[in-house]
């Protein structure tokens, strides 16, 4: 070939061809239907669980379960898909076109329509499957898209692990005997909702009691006393009603409704338990700001921020019951601070009359049954069709489970 | 439109970016885009340029080379931020070496989203930097001119 | 007595796309002595282990670099399929291999016209850069993405491409087999592309394995030795050679390059006619437990990945090396002794992804 005019021929072309430029912007061009352009939302099907905004890996996604909004900020999505892939009810989607460039940065806000009367009931409820009813299929466990629950089949058990459950109420769609309901906020595992004698006492066990006093705060009549000292735990006789409350609220199970006998036998020597004056203290070279700490802890004492990386204890409410330690996933944290300010004995807060009532705020009450559900007496009766709610007043014992466990807080005593 | 927006001439750089917003800003001016056609030129002197491209993100490295370079640039100038990197850090917002997008050294008038940013979108943003860099000029001009009368 | 000077080739240079910061100490327009100073793409990417879920990772570890952003992803898939036991089916394989031939490549496109831009013959590059973008369109077609593609997952890949799709391929591949053949006949037969790549930038055989250069550099030296030989993805069933320069000059790199060019069509063409029917992923579940060392050939050269997990859903360390890196060494061997309007070539010449180098 000529060395000289190699290029020649290709130059020659060139002169008698049509030009390949395709003329944007005069002609736009028709991109092919795999094109990742940007994310669209059909926010009518949304259910606010969270899980694209963890899946984003630029963050650029923010849900809003409370105000029922979901956000997305244009400069910040990458196109990538792992939202649209791992959405649990398919409401993302592509489209090919891409946002346009502006002069300042666009963030897309959608609000759900009527919102505030969602059938997503509440923060966090949990799922809860009736074991006389389930067969053990397993379909649910296949279908949870965070893989949170176990459930055997030779062993006849169905287990939930709170810590990877976003509330997104697949299990709850997927149950070929409808026997999963979306309400409870805490498992029931293999004991469903504990029947219990109404003149059991409760009992602690004293190994596993970490002494944090929350029981002794949850009780409406104050029959419990403990003393970290002196490894003392005790329910006065008298003044129990046998509500139960402190049994539901102890973050360690550790306590047991049981018949009056086994309830004040006679006690073996103390066993030593652990040293409860610290306060958690998280690495934050290790932590990932997953909330998880902040969304356990029963006295909401821990604040965590992702976007800002904050991680905050309020020593006063803190109790050192651990409970953040256990469910740290990355085990970075751990009872090893001790502050200044001492935790104040904690004050025993009623907050009602020992005769009140419980009232339901029928304006902002959904008629979700939780309450019902929840009544050791099964005083409180609700109609979700005609929007009705009683309560049996010599049934009620005034422990105020009920308002305690109302997602929307509409029941107060009176 | 203003003499200077008919034909203005791109600096491009590229701060903390994997290459990807930087190929298709070089795809632009190849056959198929050819941004060449409205008179622009990708020159590698600053002093020549009107509109700033940057890509990817700013680090502690960094930082300094860009501000540099705009503060060489001649009154009127815009900066356009190509790709999310260099809008807000995109997928490295958290890495320990990344601070931010462009506007955390110098402020930014356009921003062109996209991982990686279309040729198509990238010309969209130098057609907005455009309208942005006749409102400077304008405001430049009238500068000048109180400027010269108050002398 | 001739005075030397130091020349800052600075971050920000019309040549390079990409920040390397040179200080060239020069005697009289011949360079003595070239120190180079990295770092200003720096990210620290490999610590955003911690604190991404290891499927998330992924669109972490593609956007490394933009050119060779799929083998990345490959080389990450592949790590934690050997940590996990996991097996991914034939037709997963298949399609990886294609889709790594595709973007050798564009790769090699890409950087033909920068070369040709570098020393002078800007309708080369414009030319090599409008074959490029049919290549490109085929990506989006099947991909959805131009230059990063997020099609790879733990256990396979996201998208499949039918027969048909497959077929239209093959036919544009023909098609633009012939432009590419005298596109390249000009680099390998121009007087004036010869006498600047003839002679510059000679890299010995001793020298290349002293200073550890990998991929083509090292190739055009004499050395036989490809990793894709070693059979991961669908290679162990796919025929080729490897291909070796016998002058160690730039002349030979672009050689070696271009002849890898219509390697990868026969590669892409074998691969078609021999992909499997089935599914194209297969579910992964559980953590990844232990370590695993993964090595690629990316259009540069050797990639290493090593991963290792604990068992959560965090992995511990990812750590790559990537040809760049390794080739560095070599590239201040060669400036040492040349001219200084030969810089941007032999910088161009060693295939500089300074993203990959600095992650």
């Amino acid at each position: 070939m000529n060395k000289y005019g190699s290029f020649a021929g290709g130059v020659l072309k060139s002169l008698f061809t049509k030009p390949a430029t395709y003329g944007y912007p005069f002609n736009k061009k028709e991109y092919p239907e795999r094109t990742r352009g940007s994310i669209v939302i059909d926010i009518d099907g949304c259910i606010f669980c969270g899980l694209c905004e963890k899946k984003c890996p630029s963050n650029a996604i923010k849900v809003d379960r409370n105000s029922g909004t979901w956000s997305i900020d244009r400069m910040g999505c990458v196109q990538c898909e792992n939202c649209v892939n791992g959405c649990p009810k398919k409401v993302l989607s592509t489209n090919v076109n891409y946002t346009a460039p502006n002069t300042s940065i666009t963030v897309d806000t959608f609000k759900k329509a009527g919102s505030e009367n969602a059938e997503s009931v509440g923060e966090a409820c949990m799922p809860k499957a009736d074991l006389d009813a389930c067969v053990f299929c397993g379909i649910c466990a296949k279908n949870c898209p965070q893989g949170a629950l176990s459930v055997d089949r030779a062993n006849k058990s169905w287990k939930l692990d709170e810590t990877l459950c976003v509330s997104c109420g697949l299990c709850t769609e997927k149950c070929p005997k409808k026997c999963i309901e979306m309400g409870a906020d805490e498992t029931k595992n293999e004991i469903a909702l504990k029947q219990y004698d109404v003149d059991d006492f409760p009992k602690a066990d004293k190994k596993s009691c970490v002494y944090c006093g929350i029981c002794a705060l949850a009780c409406p009549q104050g029959a419990i006393e403990l003393d970290k000292d002196s490894n003392m735990w005790t329910v006065n006789e008298d003044k129990c009603i046998h509500c139960g409350i402190c049994y539901y609220k102890c973050p360690k199970k550790c306590i047991d409704m049981v018949d009056r006998d086994t309830a004040f036998a006679a006690e073996e020597e103390n066993p030593a338990t652990s040293e409860q004056t610290n306060l958690p203290k998280a690495d934050l070279d290790k932590c990932v700001y997953c909330t998880l700490c902040a969304k356990n802890c029963p006295q909401g004492a821990l604040t965590v921020d992702r976007a800002e990386k904050i991680w905050k204890l309020d020593a006063d409410s803190c109790v050192s019951c651990g409970l953040c330690v256990d469910k740290c996933p990355k085990k970075c944290i751990d009872m090893s601070a001790s502050s200044a300010s001492e935790a104040n004995e904690p004050e025993f807060k009623r907050g009602y009359d020992i005769d009140a009532v419980p009232t339901a705020n029928l304006d902002t009450c959904v008629f979700c049954g939780i309450c019902a559900k929840a009544c050791p007496q099964d005083a409180v009766t609700v109609d979700r069709e005609n929007k009705t709610w009683t309560i049996d007043e010599e049934k009620c014992i005034h422990c105020a489970i009920c308002a305690y466990k109302c997602p929307k807080k509409c029941i107060e005593m009176k | 439109m203003a003499k200077i927006a008919k034909s203005p001439w791109l600096l491009h750089y590229d701060g903390s970016s994997c290459n990807g917003c930087d190929i298709e800003v070089l795809a632009c001016l190849t056959p198929i885009y050819d941004v060449e056609r409205f008179g622009i030129i990708n020159t590698g002197n600053p002093k020549h340029a009107d509109i700033f491209l940057v890509t990817g993100g700013i680090n502690e490295k960094n930082k300094a080379v860009v501000k540099q370079l705009y503060d060489q640039m001649p009154e009127p100038k815009v900066v356009v931020a190509v790709g999310i990197c260099a809008c807000n850090g995109g997928v490295f917002k958290d890495a320990y070496n990344i601070i931010g997008g462009v506007d955390k050294a110098i402020p930014v008038d356009v921003y062109v989203p996209g991982c990686a940013a279309r040729p198509e979108a990238i010309i969209d943003g130098v057609v907005k930097a455009l309208g942005v860099l006749d409102e400077k000029q304008k405001a430049f001009k009238k500068a000048k001119k109180t400027k010269g009368e108050s002398k | 007595m001739s005075k030397r000077s130091i020349v800052p080739f600075g971050p920000q240079h019309p040549v390079l796309p990409e920040p390397i910061h040179l200080d060239l100490v020069l005697e009289d327009e011949k360079v003595v002595e070239a120190i180079p100073s990295i770092g200003f793409v720096h990210r620290g990417l490999e610590k955003l282990v911690e604190k991404r879920n290891f499927h998330d990772y992924m669109y972490v570890i593609e956007r490394i670099c933009g050119i060779c952003s799929f083998m990345h992803g490959m080389g990450y898939a592949e790590g934690i399929e050997r940590i996990m036991d996991v097996e991914i089916p034939d037709r997963a394989k298949y399609l990886r291999t294609i889709w790594c031939e595709m973007s050798r490549l564009h790769s090699h496109l890409l950087w033909l016209g920068l070369l040709a831009d570098a020393f002078g013959f800007e309708s080369l590059f414009m030319h090599c850069w409008r074959m490029r973008e049919t290549i490109l369109d085929m990506f989006e077609a099947s991909t959805g993405g131009r230059v990063i593609f997020s099609v790879n997952k733990i256990g396979g890949v996201l998208k499949d491409m039918d027969d048909s799709m497959l077929k239209t391929f093959v036919d544009m591949f023909d098609k633009m087999e012939e432009e590419v053949r005298q596109l390249t006949n000009v680099f390998l037969n121009d007087y004036t592309v010869a006498s600047r790549l003839k002679g510059v930038g000679i890299l010995t055989k001793e020298d290349a394995i002293l200073n550890g250069a990998v991929g083509p550099m090292m190739r055009a030296a004499g050395i036989e030795s490809d990793t894709r030989k070693l059979g991961y993805a669908a290679y162990g069933d796919i025929d080729f050679d490897i291909i070796t320069g016998k002058d160690c000059d730039s002349f030979a790199r672009c050689e070696v390059r271009i002849n890898e060019i219509f390697q990868s069509f026969s590669i892409i063409r074998q691969a078609v006619a021999k992909i499997p029917a089935g599914p194209v992923a297969v579910d992964v579940k559980g953590n990844p437990n232990g370590e695993a060392f993964v090595r690629l050939e990316q259009p540069r050269g050797e990639a290493v990945f090593y991963f290792r997990g604990d068992g959560t859903q965090f992995l511990n360390r990812a750590r790559v090396r990537t040809p760049t890196f390794a080739n560095i060494p070599s590239l201040v061997k060669i400036l040492e002794g040349c001219d200084f309007a030969d810089v941007p070539i032999l910088v161009l010449t060693i295939d500089p992804c300074v993203s990959c180098t600095e992650r």
